[in-house]
């Protein structure tokens, strides 16, 4: 499920399809959100099962049937130029 | 093993990493285990769509430089992610990196799912010279757009910047100019600049 479809009212003032048909939005200075939102927002899960719970009940769901991990302590991306095959 | 397969997935999002580095993780539970088996959990995840792999976007270049072939791999809900993590409001409010590595890859599935309503694909560019796009929009008909990812909206000129670097690097004869460049902010405005390149937030982009 994308922002568009979860947030409660989403603005819509970007379309793709208009982009690829060189429609340029208006200049909305008024739409920044704020990081909390953003937190939010990503920590909001799109299965449709789990839209209408807490953090904590959504998170708690996915984690026992994913991972008992802990939080990183930072965002340190393994890479390297091997490609996997 | 599959959890801390899942974790190291998560901590590995919306980059290149390498079934190397993933079976280096697993090891930590499963010390015998191997790069193929690693590689064959992975396409079983993609399967059962837990996995999305972001193709990388092979145009030919005007320099010598060489584009890299890698794909990025993505769990399906940055949510997910996050619970593989054990991140929650707190933890991401104090590791930034994080939360841009997730909201990167919180925007590469939504514009999955909005450039899918064109039959468009998103994949991803990097090549030898260090130039990246995030996400390249493709449509059936040639046609393309260029992203970039910028969680604050502080970053947008440098999210501008790096996208105008990389397109020179492009040799667009065979592929065209791309029909938009786009900055996706977690925090910014809209905005269009004097370039025509175009600052949103996630929150505001629909199909």
């Amino acid at each position: 499920m994308s922002w568009w479809e979860k947030l409660d009212s989403p603005t819509g003032e970007v379309s793709i399809a208009a982009l690829f048909e060189g429609r340029l939005p208006e200049t909305n200075l008024g739409a920044a959100p704020d990081l909390g939102a953003v937190i939010d927002n990503l920590l909001r899960p799109g299965f449709p099962a789990m839209t209408s719970l807490t953090h904590e009940q959504s998170a708690d769901r996915m984690r026992a049937t994913s991972t008992t991990s802990r939080a990183p302590t930072s965002a340190a991306s393994p890479t390297s130029a091997t490609s996997p095959k | 093993m599959i959890k801390h397969l899942v974790a190291s997935l998560a901590r590995s999002v919306a980059s290149a990493v390498t079934y190397k580095t993933l079976a280096s993780d697993v090891r930590a539970v499963a010390p015998s285990i191997d790069e193929e088996t690693i590689s064959n959990y992975v396409r079983l995840l993609m399967r059962l769509f837990v996995v999305e792999a972001q193709q990388p976007w092979t145009p030919a270049l005007r320099s010598r430089a060489r584009v890299r072939t890698s794909p990025k791999l993505h769990l399906v809900d940055p949510a997910l992610s996050a619970a593989a993590l054990g991140a929650g409001v707190e933890h991401l409010r104090g590791d930034l990196n994080t939360l841009g590595m997730l909201f990167e890859s919180a925007v590469v599935h939504d514009l999955t799912v909005l450039g899918s309503a064109m039959g468009g694909e998103v994949s991803h560019y990097r090549d030898s010279n260090q130039k990246e796009i995030d996400a390249v929009i493709t449509l059936p008909d040639g046609r393309w757009g260029a992203v970039e990812v910028k969680l604050g909206g502080q970053q947008v000129a440098a999210g501008a910047q790096s996208l105008t670097s990389a397109i020179a690097q492009i040799d667009t004869s065979g592929v065209g100019d791309p029909a938009f460049r786009l900055v996706v902010t977690g925090t910014g405005p809209v905005v269009v600049a004097d370039d025509g390149t175009v600052t949103a937030p996630l929150s505001a982009l629909a199909p």
